[in-house]
């Protein structure tokens, strides 16, 4: 399940509110989503939740749920 | 074997009638034998290259990466493939350079080696610098050779992509592949219009082109106005005749690969151009060099564009080794850049607004594009130089190397390409397709443009010219 802090700062970057994000939601399924916007969400994910990412460990990141997943081992280690 | 030749139609025809007729389990085997056949047909040798590198970054991959599963074990492997990248395709620049150094030092000039560049190496270096990647970040690696051979040579995107992610084609590989009329009428359409488009009307813009960049000719403004232009078109259909043809032929054995093109020259932002040019080569700049700089240079914006130059150049440089070709990526650098800048994309507006700043991004984004092929199509620096000093000394709109009609087909081929792909992103083209007049006559009138069209090809073939992107 995506937290509703991710999808708000998906949301955030897009600066659309009704836009639908669940587990299965890519980069190429939201309208805008791009190498910038990526970079973006990123920072702002390492800032809301304290984690830092190494960039192997974005590449492996195929979608939403695959970084809420990732979120979530980062804050019980 | 150029694509567009009788060769490789002759080619196509025999493979497909083979892999067909034979037994599953020798098909993908049938298949590594016939695009071996085909790198081979250029230079045997090279053949071996192929073939070595494609068994190390199988066995790296499934032996050290996998079986490690430590990151540290990715460099050994990354530095392999970068380095036969650069010994084959940039020792000559880096010694010309060296050497260019030393003689300003008053030391004498190196002899310059000549390696000749083997086919697809670009493409096939950085695949497999892909592939180890993405095993490092998780992604299941090949188990049997067969099957990663087979990824590696398979000939439709062997010499200029599409640059396919093992993700993408992992199962396809692994299941049987099954005969399909679809997949059979879809690949002999984008076979057809790939035909079309390189022997019609690229290899037909090229000569034009050509007389611009001559080194002994002197346009005026005019002229290289329309020999930029001339060349945006010729390399855009050049570039996707090719992929048409690797997509459609892949098609014809039951292999779906990803798109390249997505109408480029109607982007209204120079990412955008970059989100539908050359596709697959834009993710792999994305995916394995702008986001582990971006996330690595964290913080500051002036990092995020250092990022975007960094990549641009290299982007740039894996064009050609030339410095024309690096000038073009930080020009295509500094276009993503300002285009954020001046037209950001994400903020809410009034629709009215919306569509001015959508306009003038196009226009901006094209003008921006095609200053940028004017640097990509010179030979060098001195070139461009040459050519900017013809053009200011030349009378503003009088043309001093074309006629009005070599003129007037340039610009109607940029007309018709960019109405044909207004109505194609409008929509307009599906909306006809599906209405109840075009599904009557389309059993009559498809058979007739499609042999109008191979009447067409088979004319306008002038002998089968290398495809622009082969040289990288």
């Amino acid at each position: 399940m995506i937290s509703e802090k991710l999808k708000e700062i998906v949301r955030h970057e897009f600066d659309a509110e009704g836009i639908d994000l669940n587990d299965d939601t890519m980069a190429t399924d939201v309208p805008g989503w791009d190498s910038f916007s990526h970079i973006s969400i990123i920072h702002r994910v390492e800032k809301e939740f304290g984690i830092r990412f190494k960039p192997l460990e974005i590449i492996s990141l195929k979608n939403l749920g695959d970084l809420q997943a990732f979120i979530e081992r980062s804050a019980s280690k | 074997m150029i694509f567009t030749s009788y060769t490789y139609a002759l080619f196509l025809f025999l493979v497909l009638l083979i892999y067909w007729g034979i037994s599953a389990k020798w098909r993908k085997r049938f298949l590594i034998f016939a695009s071996y056949t085909f790198f081979c047909s250029w230079k045997w040798q090279y053949g071996f290259l192929l073939l070595g590198l494609s068994v190390f970054n199988w066995a790296y991959g499934r032996w050290v990466i996998k079986k490690n599963g430590q990151r540290k074990y990715l460099w050994p492997g990354i530095v392999v493939n970068v380095s036969i990248l650069v010994i084959f395709k940039y020792t000559k620049f880096i010694v010309q350079n060296i050497s260019f150094v030393n003689v300003r030092l008053g030391g004498n000039p190196f002899s310059i080696p000549n390696i000749l560049l083997p086919l697809g190496i670009s493409f096939f270096t950085f695949q497999g610098v892909a592939y180890l990647v993405d095993v490092a970040s998780g992604e299941r690696p090949f188990i049997k050779l067969t099957d990663y051979l087979l990824f590696k040579a398979f000939w439709p995107q062997l010499i200029a992509g599409p640059i396919i992610r093992p993700r993408e084609i992992h199962d396809q590989i692994e299941n049987e592949r099954k005969w399909s009329n679809e997949n059979i009428e879809y690949g002999l359409k984008r076979i057809l219009s790939g035909f079309f488009k390189k022997v019609v009307l690229a290899d037909n813009l090229a000569p034009l082109v050509d007389a611009v960049f001559l080194k002994s000719a002197s346009p005026g403004f005019i002229d290289m106005a329309a020999g930029v232009l001339g060349f945006g078109l010729q390399i855009y259909f050049d570039f996707s005749a090719y992929s048409d043809i690797a997509i459609g032929s892949a098609r014809l054995f039951g292999y779906r690969f990803p798109e390249n093109f997505n109408w480029p020259y109607l982007a209204t932002s120079p990412r955008e151009f970059w989100s539908s040019w050359h596709m697959t080569l834009s993710r792999w700049i994305r995916d394995y060099l702008f986001t582990p700089l971006a996330v690595s240079f964290r913080g500051a914006k002036a990092y995020m564009l250092l990022a975007v130059m960094i990549s641009m150049g290299v982007c740039g440089l894996w064009h050609g080794a030339a410095w024309t070709f690096v000038i073009w990526g930080l020009w295509h650098g500094l276009l993503l850049i300002s285009g954020e800048l001046l037209f950001p994309q994400k903020k809410k507006r009034r629709p009215s607004i919306g569509y001015m700043i959508k306009y003038s991004g196009w226009v901006f984004t094209m003008v921006g594009v095609f200053i940028g092929w004017l640097l990509f199509r010179a030979e060098s620096i001195g070139a461009i130089q040459r050519i900017f000093k013809s053009v200011s000394m030349a009378p503003l709109l009088k043309p001093q190397l074309m006629r009005e009609n070599q003129l007037i087909l340039v610009a109607t081929i940029f007309l018709f390409t960019f109405f044909v792909n207004l109505l194609k992103k409008l929509g307009w083209q599906a909306k006809m397709r599906s209405s109840q007049f075009w599904l009557e006559v389309r059993p009559l009138v498809m058979p007739l443009i499609y042999a109008v069209a191979v009447a067409i090809i088979i004319i306008a073939d002038t002998g089968s010219k290398a495809f622009v992107y082969f040289q990288f």
